[in-house]
């Protein structure tokens, strides 16, 4: 990650009124009729209705786990739903995919429904890792968006030359313009992998355009950007939504959809997988009215009337840690000393310092405390995970667990001292059955899921899958959880919450951290 | 000096194999078992050209190349679907298939090229006339050296056409993400299959150039512990650039002629090339994974 | 009737060769090509205890011993440092390629190219039910049924069969519930090596071996191994038997030299029909995006 020193985003956005409401009578260029798609006995989108009209902006919000991303990669030609039907029509020419595909449809290997059909309907997205090609330099993977290009028959390139040439050059001033355009033009053949977050963003926003799409569905663009990326990134969507009339539909977080909202016509909230329409106005007053409360209200009532202590980290993070009063001179249980991870060649978890040295994390936890990572979507949660847990090698750094340091240790060892983990997803085991996963967790299968003994995991559905596993969980020392409220109801919440009032009420003074995506909006939004 | 044209006629041949090899290896990503079929198919079809119908090099050269292109689509064509290890099986089963094809087409009361008999099976083809360019009877070494090099000049100016061209950066964005090209609409389906088309081809070419040099044919050629040692010479050179491919070609050369050197007999030579191939790729995997001079690496 | 029989004995030869695959799969998606070394190792192995007159009480088990023993190797010092520095399954696979290369060339200069032969004379035959049997095709169906049963007793009823199975299906989240992963890869890898070179054994015996067979018989269980439904233990046996029978049909209505086209002309038909093989679920398909 590259950025400055974290400030949270001022008000200061572009006036909504600048923008025209969009009226229902403009052209409706996508439309989907009663979406449905489940992951293995989880419904995700149950029935997904909308309009989308030209030059709307629109904000889709959800938790995640509520299937935003599912049904963004339904909408781009990722995924294929299990029913229902989609209308594209951005480019003049109306397609309609109904769904599931009847079976002589396949056979047709020019008529799939793919990512590459859906973007030649000028329909295109960008990821949420942004998915630039880290080899090429900037108008090199600006240029390669360019539909219809000569030189991309190989016989043309052979025989066609001067003709290749001359649409190339074209192509690659025209190219070199529109970086231009993003403050990036003297930077054109510099490598991709060279710039800072927020100008990925905006190049791969810009290479996206570049191929042609009319409708943009942008995967939280703002995630991990301090206040300069964010007015960059806000400026060109902006800019694209009023001069060049770009339909926009934007997946973000919590976290900044206050940005959004001041650009946004209409709100779609993804919740029991349905889509409601809402106004940018209501939703604002909603989020103001919400602030603060929810899970940390619960936490906190857990933890007793706790001291609390916030640390800021690097890239918009927040640890919040939550004493219990009975506790006096704690001591230090977990201890993070320079954390740097990479993935790949990306700097995950570390800030890179002006002078291009890298600052790692630090981090310190102690007995009895309760603590809340809160961090965007794409600062590294996950990451911060398995480099505690072993499960992938760490860059530099030292992991000190009760004096000991454990960096070196394989995960097992690590839990055999006294960590536990539960990670977001695909923590079952499909092929066993209940009985055998609590066997094989070494405790005795509780008496409510009795009935489920013999029933293989992959055939529950995914709150009861869920239940196993937290029930299955065996404590100790130190409990990490990564967004353990994501596809929880709200049964399984209370779970959580007598699982860990009895686990600090046992005089056991453990440690629990828990990775959550924001859970409440800074008061100053 | 015929040792030193011999070997450089070889060298040629090598870094046609190489250079075409890389374009699936080292811009598609995926590791083929199959080139050594589409080699001995290439030397096969101007054997049968040159022999039966009687064509000069370059028709035949073109028959070839055209045949091996066409079946080239057994492989892109999962190339689709499937990636890593399954194409890896995948290419294991058109090798497999090429193979017994060449081997089992035969009979030995019907005559070479007739449809009852079409390979000769396990006894080759024999007796390939030399090259007839245009009239030109390439008959002493040095021609057929200049042929050999003038054809692989000809396609490493093709190959580095491709590379510069826009097809080449829509194959080296492909290899970086390609759900992220097919999200910019872009056909990646097509472009693999007409980069292993232009694989297969020049494989053929490099068959022929073989078969017109040596004049001895069999299924041998063909085999899998060809293909082996094709996907070992690019491995180990590196992949991903032109560097790489052209290393490996010389090192695959140099190899025997190291072994040769310090008296190793020819019987054992064979298979001692092999083991230190294996011994490099899996120091090459540990330590070096990009290969000697290569760009692109399995990581 | 013959020709099911033969089908079947063959089929079971290649089940054991298909789970020695399986068992490396499953739990580390690796394709370890290096059996198919291991495969050809073995032979030569026994051969060689034979020549310095050894019993084949002796012979069977010690050659039966370096080959886990190699696998073991192989697995510590080839395949654990990848993993721990989180290599991609593609460098797994090419390292095991090399693996496989060296084996085979190891086998090749020591012991040249010829066909070889376990047994000399004639097999003494069984008949019954209208089918005639030779001594080593019994033997050999004999010892592959034991074997598989035990091997499945094994994987339901004990718990460490309990972690092997969890193992292959998220072996991150047996690591975290505890279990030295890095153990139970070892446990694979031995197993992997004893069934492979059982199946091994079993038709050097019936019908002879020579270096170069090794790929193409682990082809062959791999294509098993997909048909079956390459996420189930129980798969291959299916498979096994399956590609058995057929190719025994083919011989006896075609001929021999097609045994191999009609074999992968059925993995090209399986893979675009029916991906997950016969025995799998759809939706764990590692095909496109």
């Amino acid at each position: 990650m590259v950025c400055e020193t974290t400030v949270y985003p001022s008000s200061a956005a572009p006036s909504a009124s600048d923008l025209h409401p969009v009226s229902s009578d403009r052209r409706v260029i996508m439309q989907a009729r009663n979406l449905r798609k489940s992951f293995g006995g989880n419904q995700v989108l149950k029935s997904v209705d909308f309009d989308l009209h030209e030059g709307e902006v629109v904000l889709l919000r959800g938790d995640n786990g509520s299937g935003k991303t599912t049904l963004l990669n339904i909408l781009t030609g990722n995924l294929e739903p299990e029913g229902g039907g989609v209308r594209l029509d951005a480019d003049g020419s109306a397609e309609d995919f109904e769904f599931p595909r009847a079976w002589w449809r396949d056979l047709n290997p020019f008529d799939h429904f793919t990512p590459e059909r859906v973007a030649n309907e000028a329909a295109g997205r960008t990821w949420q890792d942004i998915r630039l090609f880290s080899t090429q330099t900037l108008v090199d993977n600006i240029a390669v968006a360019t539909p219809r290009q000569a030189g991309e028959s190989p016989l043309r390139a052979i025989f066609q030359r001067r003709r290749v040439r001359l649409a190339e050059d074209k192509n690659r001033a025209e190219s070199v313009k529109l970086l231009s355009g993003l403050g990036l033009g003297q930077r054109a053949d510099s490598s991709a992998d060279k710039i800072s977050l927020g100008q990925t963003k905006r190049v791969a926003i810009a290479r996206a355009v570049r191929a042609g799409a009319r409708v943009l569905f942008l995967d939280e663009p703002l995630a991990g950007l301090d206040a300069k990326g964010i007015e960059e990134v806000m400026a060109l969507l902006t800019d694209l939504a009023r001069n060049d009339k770009v339909t926009l539909v934007i997946i973000e977080h919590v976290f900044n959809i206050p940005r959004v909202l001041d650009l946004a016509h209409t709100v779609w909230t993804l919740r029991d997988g349905c889509v409601t329409n809402e106004a940018p106005e209501k939703v604002r007053d909603e989020m103001r009215e919400t602030a603060g409360d929810g899970v940390m209200h619960l936490l906190r009532s857990i933890a007793g009337a706790p001291t609390e202590q916030e640390v800021q980290l690097p890239g918009g993070a927040v640890l919040t840690r939550l004493q219990r009063g009975d506790v006096d001179n704690p001591k230090v249980v977990l201890e993070i000393k320079d954390l740097v991870v990479l993935r790949g060649n990306r700097l995950v978890i570390g800030e890179e310092a002006s002078d291009g040295s890298v600052n790692g994390l630090n981090l310190t936890l102690y007995a009895g405390d309760l603590a809340v990572l809160q961090a965007p979507n794409g600062w590294g949660k996950t990451t911060l995970l398995e480099a505690l847990c072993g499960l992938i090698p760490i860059e530099r750094g030292e992991i000190h667990f009760q004096g000991r340091s454990i960096q070196n240790l394989p995960s097992w060892e690590r839990i055999k001292l006294g960590f536990s983990v539960l990670q977001a997803r695909n923590h079952h085991f499909d092929n066993l059955t209940v009985a055998e996963t609590f066997a094989l967790a070494g405790t005795t299968i509780p008496v409510e899921f009795a009935p489920f003994a013999c029933r293989k995991l992959s055939s529950l559905s995914g709150g009861e899958s869920q239940r196993v596993v937290i029930a299955a969980y065996q404590f100790s020392m130190v409990a990490l959880y990564d967004e353990p409220f994501s596809t929880l109801d709200a049964e399984g919440t209370q779970l959580w919450a007598m699982i860990w009032n009895g686990l600090f009420l046992s005089g056991r003074q453990p440690v629990v951290l828990l990775l959550l995506p924001y859970v409440n909006l800074r008061p100053d939004c | 000096m015929n040792y030193l044209l011999h070997l450089l006629i070889y060298i040629n041949i090598y870094a046609i194999l190489a250079l075409s090899l890389n374009l699936v290896v080292g811009y598609c990503g995926l590791l083929t078992m199959a080139h050594a079929a589409y080699f001995a198919v290439g030397g096969y079809t101007y054997a049968l050209a040159t022999q039966v119908l009687g064509w000069g090099f370059i028709p035949a050269a073109g028959l070839a190349m055209a045949v091996s292109a066409f079946l080239s689509l057994a492989i892109s064509l999962p190339a689709w679907r499937f990636r890593g290890d399954f194409f890896v099986l995948i290419s294991l089963a058109v090798q497999t298939f090429i193979f017994s094809l060449l081997y089992n087409w035969s009979d030995t009361s019907a005559p070479l090229g007739s449809w009852r008999n079409l390979t000769n099976g396990p006894f080759g083809i024999a007796g390939i006339a030399k090259p007839d360019i245009l009239g030109f009877k390439v008959s002493s070494i040095a021609a057929y050296c200049v042929l050999a090099t003038v054809s692989t000049a000809a396609c490493c100016l093709l190959f580095w056409l491709l590379k510069q061209s826009p097809w080449g950066r829509l194959l080296k964005c492909m290899r970086d993400d390609e759900l992220a090209v097919r999200g910019l609409g872009k056909n990646t389906r097509l472009a693999k299959t007409q980069a292993f088309a232009v694989a297969c081809m020049f494989a053929a070419l490099a068959g022929a150039l073989y078969a017109g040099y040596v004049g001895y044919l069999d299924p041998s050629s063909g085999s899998l512990d060809e293909s082996i040692l094709m996907l070992c010479m690019v491995l180990v050179g590196g992949v991903g650039n032109f560097r790489g491919p052209l290393v490996g070609a010389v090192v695959l050369l140099l190899i025997p002629e190291a072994l040769r050197f310090v008296h190793m007999p020819d019987t054992i030579a064979a298979n001692m090339r092999l083991m230190i191939y294996g011994l490099l790729i899996v120091g090459m995997t540990h330590f070096r994974p990009q290969g000697l001079a290569g760009e692109y690496r399995f990581k | 009737m013959q020709i099911l029989a033969n089908g079947l004995i063959n089929g079971l030869t290649l089940a054991l060769l298909a789970l020695g695959f399986s068992v490396v799969y499953l739990p580390t998606r690796v394709f370890a090509i290096a059996l198919a070394g291991v495969y050809a190792l073995t032979p030569y192995l026994a051969w060689q205890c034979l020549q310095w007159h050894l019993p084949w009480g002796v012979t069977l088990p010690l050659s039966l011993l370096v080959v886990v023993l190699l696998s073991l190797a192989i697995e510590r010092f080839n395949h654990r440092p990848l993993v721990r520095r989180g290599a991609s399954p593609s460098a797994h696979m090419i390292s095991s390629l090399g693996l496989f290369i060296i084996l085979i060339q190891f086998v090749a200069l020591i012991w040249g190219n010829e066909t070889r032969v376990l047994r000399t004379g004639i097999d003494t035959t069984w008949m019954g039910w209208g089918v005639i049997l030779t001594r080593s095709q019994l033997l050999a169906a004999g010892v592959a049924v034991v074997v598989l049963a035990s091997f499945y007793t094994w994987l339901r009823r004990t718990s460490l069969g309990l972690q092997f199975r969890a193992l292959a299906d998220n072996p991150v989240q047996l690591a975290l519930y505890g279990y030295n992963t890095d153990r139970l890869r070892l446990l694979a890898a031995g197993m992997a090596g004893l069934l492979t070179g059982l199946s091994s054994l079993l038709v050097a015996y019936d019908v002879g071996f020579d270096p170069h067979t090794g790929l193409n018989v682990l082809l062959l269980a791999i294509v098993a191994v997909i048909v079956g439904g390459r996420h189930s233990f129980f798969a291959p046996i299916l498979g096994g038997v399956l590609i058995g029978f057929l190719r025994a049909e083919v011989v006896w209505y075609l001929s021999a030299r097609w045994q191999e086209a009609v074999t992968f002309l059925l993995l090209v038909v399986i893979l675009f029909f029916r991906p997950q093989g016969l025995l799998g679920s759809k939706g764990r398909l590692e095909a496109d995006a």
